[in-house]
């Protein structure tokens, strides 16, 4: 849903969810967008892209782990929200708790404490089930290393998500053609992923995550694998599958130039939202 | 669950993981059931061909066997004994009063005693009945005309309650006559006893193993056109050992290296050559035997006194017959008119005490089946197999139909009942029943079992009178009853055997399907991450593995394929011969085949290899899916 599209009463309800974040605090809810804005404008030069209603929602959000006898903190009070058809970088040095946060949001795992909420689904409360359908339906996932399964063609890879979806061969035959259209690897269908390079996978893998059309694609270092040129060019399709699908886009990179194309980024640092 | 279309493509790129050590797992856990695949080939290949053979001689047929377990203590029963001495004691005062009136001389010394005394060191004076003598003989017969032995009527009254529809005798030769019996070689009678053979042939010993058999047990091994009647000449059927009838014909024997194809020409011969073999007998009884035995004394007195001037000839001579079986002639009688009436005193004399006039008379045999031999103990490995599978036999021996024996007295003569019961030729009583069940039944509780553990000497038998099972039992004729527990047992240890074998495929499949989703724990994760559930992983997993175990099932098919007809290449042969033989098969075309699948079986192994596989991937699959997905592919990366 685009900003143009959004009527009244859904920017005031966005509105007040934002400000329900900062407890009624209208001053720290202000100075919060303005540093953001501001940030953003510094980093790219450019005007915030105009946002949709709130896609995600953290809360509280704390993840613990106990490592021997020590507790390590991966994530401590994290709350956030991310629009519709935003494009969010989580960035940060190694260990502040961005992969573990992409992770939460991705139902991979379950927060210690706080809420996520997901296109209006607390994921908290869904079950093992519920929580691998949610998955396959709303988010897309875009890996480092590509995780593109050896031995299938690359059409086949890319209709993996739509088999446990159990969507109809013809229908997920279609939709890989289009994505691999629109990836520009149309003539690689055939192919399998050790005949592709490093670029070509990791759009392979950006298609095979959009076949069930979700919400929300969530990639961790996408570009981290790859050169600069193939780097880019994995960005302007994110940024493509923002424009054409609409889709919301959470990355989490240590490459300033990545973070620099998102709409916002978002630095963390010991497992805390470093404002 | 996603579809199964797709899960099997999921599951197929498993396959191509892990190639070598997928194959050997193939390779060993398919060997493992290929044995099992090759047994039930072969075994029920050889159990349909067995039912196919066994139509004909006496397979499919359920004979029991009884032989009575009474003790015939009659040589030391005190009132026999005592019976005898009395019967010795009026035969010697009637003898006494005959010669008195004859006026010859009869000494009571020389009577034959009815009873002989033992002094037994340590112990008192036993006392033992001498069956031959007169007295002893009429004892004996009185006893058993109050005391009758167990006889058909006995055996029916046991076996009919267990269904028993038909009944049978064999009645064993007694192995002696009053007299003598003697095979007639090339029509020649030999009066030489001591130039008799030390080692003699199968027709001249064939009273050894000959018996009296109903016709209806014979039937099946007479041969195509030959018939169980007394010829129109006369002439006793007789079915006759393979061995014997070789032996008769003059075929050596064939050397144990045989190939089958010689040994089915070997039959083919056989049977064409013995076809209405026909011998003779002589029979003398006892007064002509003895003559002979005079005749022979005569000669060897003349030839030792060939150059005794001195020597006189005895007045009365006896000279061997001129013709096989005939007369025996008086040579010479210088006999005064009072020697002769004193002789004719003497004779008369014997004959009023049961002394027979001299008879002889010749029998004729023709040959109309033969009979396997029975399996050797001695036969091992491949042949000792394939001759306990494959049986239909009367145990060995000459069989004489009793049927036409009964229309010939002297045959009826030689088998007579008291003279076998005191050599322990007792009859053998058969039940036919309709069904192995019955028989079984029969057999197991009808049975004798002699306790030869018992204590003090005590009789073996005893428990078994007891109980009311006069009887041991046994199966024969043909392994029928057998080759139907074995296929029973078959079954069952078939199972068992593809159980243990589905614990060490488990085992050694467990190794591969645990590494392959060990291996695959990382694209478990992403599964996972893009929208897989448990269940959707588990179906991968669980399909792969069957894809597994019928990749193996079919690899144990071929193998088990090819080991079956290795066996039905080397030994089919051989079982096809035992087979022809042994059932007397008219259509000497026929093949015994140790190659038959049986789907029950196959489809049971197929089973037991997908159970094996699922059961070898549970564990793993519950721990990997227990895992959390996060974790393996941060491993990995």
């Amino acid at each position: 849903m685009k900003q143009r599209d959004m009527t009244n009463t859904d920017i005031e309800t966005k509105a007040q969810q934002f400000l329900a974040l900062f407890a009624d605090d209208t001053e720290a809810a202000i100075a919060a967008l303005r540093q953001a804005g501001t940030k953003k404008h510094q980093a790219t030069g450019r005007t915030p892209a105009p946002v949709g209603p709130v896609l995600v929602n953290i809360n509280g959000l704390s993840k613990a782990y106990k490592v021997g006898k020590q507790h390590i903190n991966a994530l401590d009070d994290v709350s956030l929200a991310v629009h519709e058809g935003e494009f969010v970088a989580f960035t940060g040095p190694s260990g502040s708790g961005k992969s573990t946060l992409l992770q939460l949001i991705g139902g991979l795992d379950k927060p210690s404490r706080g809420t996520i909420t997901i296109d209006g689904q607390e994921l908290t409360t869904l079950s093992d089930r519920k929580l691998s359908v949610f998955r396959n339906r709303t988010i897309g996932f875009v890996f480092q290393f590509f995780y593109l399964q050896p031995f299938l063609r690359l059409e086949a890879n890319l209709e993996v998500p739509g088999m446990f979806a159990r969507i109809k061969h013809s229908e997920r035959k279609t939709r890989a053609g289009e994505l691999a259209s629109a990836v520009g690897l149309q003539d690689r269908l055939r192919h399998l992923p050790k005949e592709l390079s490093g670029g070509q996978m990791q759009r392979a893998a950006i298609a095979r995550a959009m076949l069930n059309r979700p919400k929300l694609i969530l990639a961790d270092e996408p570009t981290g694998n790859l050169d600069s040129v193939n780097g880019k060019a994995i960005i302007d399709l994110f940024e493509q599958m923002r424009r054409e699908f609409g889709t919301t886009i959470i990355i989490v990179t240590h490459d300033p130039k990545v973070a620099a194309h998102a709409d916002r980024e978002i630095v963390l640092r010991d497992g805390r939202i470093a404002l | 669950m996603i579809r199964l279309q797709d899960a099997t493509m999921l599951a197929l790129t498993k396959l191509r993981t892990r190639k070598v050590r997928l194959t050997i797992t193939v390779v060993i856990s398919g060997l493992l059931f290929s044995i099992l695949m090759g047994a039930s080939l072969v075994a029920r290949g050889a159990f349909a061909s067995i039912d196919s053979f066994s139509k004909e001689g006496l397979g499919q047929r359920y004979i029991v066997s009884g032989n009575d377990t009474e003790v015939f203590d009659i040589f030391s029963n005190k009132d026999v004994i005592a019976r005898a001495q009395d019967l010795q004691k009026d035969l010697i005062a009637r003898k006494t009063a005959d010669a008195k009136r004859l006026g010859i001389d009869y000494d009571p010394a020389n009577e034959p005693q009815a009873v002989n005394t033992f002094n037994v060191p340590g112990n008192s004076a036993q006392q033992n009945l001498a069956p031959d003598s007169v007295a002893g003989k009429q004892a004996i017969q009185e006893y058993l005309a109050s005391h009758p032995l167990l006889g058909q009527s006995d055996f029916e009254r046991e076996a009919k309650p267990y269904g028993a529809n038909a009944f049978y005798i064999s009645q064993p030769y007694p192995y002696s006559v009053d007299g003598t019996l003697q095979v007639l070689e090339g029509g020649k009678e030999s009066f030489n006893t001591s130039s008799q053979k030390q080692h003699p042939d199968a027709l001249q010993s064939f009273t050894n193993s000959w018996s009296l058999m109903s016709s209806a047990m014979l039937k099946p091994f007479v041969l195509k056109g030959e018939s169980l009647d007394v010829g129109t000449d006369g002439s006793i059927p007789m079915v006759i050992p393979v061995s014997a009838a070789q032996s008769l014909i003059n075929l050596p024997a064939l050397p144990a290296t045989a190939t089958p194809a010689q040994k089915l020409e070997r039959t083919k011969e056989l049977r064409q050559k013995i076809r209405d073999f026909t011998f003779s007998m002589c029979y003398r009884n006892a007064t002509s035997a003895n003559l002979i035995e005079q005749a022979n004394e005569a000669q060897a007195q003349a030839d030792q006194n060939k150059t005794n001037k001195d020597y006189k000839q005895p007045d009365l001579v006896y000279g061997l017959p001129s013709q096989a079986c005939g007369t025996v002639p008086v040579i010479r009688d210088a006999r005064d008119s009072d020697q002769k009436t004193q002789d004719g005193k003497q004779e008369q004399f014997q004959e009023d005490f049961g002394k027979p006039v001299a008879a002889q008379a010749t029998i004729s045999f023709r040959v109309v089946g033969i009979v396997p031999d029975p399996v050797t103990q001695n036969a091992a490995g491949v042949n000792q197999i394939i001759s306990s599978l494959v049986t239909s036999s009367l145990g060995g021996g000459w069989f004489t139909p009793l049927e036409a024996a009964q229309k010939q007295p002297l045959l009826s003569q030689f088998f007579d009942p008291t003279r076998g019961a005191l050599n322990g030729s007792r009859p053998v009583q058969y039940a036919e029943f309709n069904g192995s069940d019955q028989a079984e039944q029969f057999l197991s509780k009808a049975n004798c079992t002699p306790n030869f553990a018992a204590a003090n000497n005590a009789d073996p038998l005893e428990q078994c009178i007891k109980d009311g099972k006069p009887f041991t039992l046994m199966p024969f004729g043909s392994n029928s009853l057998a080759v139907q527990k074995i296929r029973g047992d078959f079954g069952l240890i078939f199972r068992l055997a593809a159980l243990g074998v589905a614990v060490i495929g488990a085992i050694i499949m467990m190794g591969t399907v645990g590494r392959l989703i060990a291996d695959s724990r990382r694209e478990t994760a992403v599964f996972r991450a893009i929208g897989a559930k448990k269940l959707d992983i588990a179906q991968i997993y669980l399909l792969y593995t069957m894809l597994l175990a019928l990749l193996i099932a079919a690899f144990a098919c071929l193998i088990g394929v090819a080991a079956a007809a290795v066996a039905q290449h080397m030994f089919g042969g051989a079982f096809t011969v035992q087979a022809l033989v042994a059932y007397n098969s008219s259509d000497l075309n026929q093949t015994f085949s140790l190659f038959s699948f049986y789907w029950p079986d196959v489809l049971y192994l197929a089973a037991i290899a997908v159970a094996t596989g699922l059961l070898s991937a549970a564990f793993p699959l519950i721990r990997n899916l227990r895992r959390n997905p996060i974790r393996d592919m941060r491993d990995d990366t």
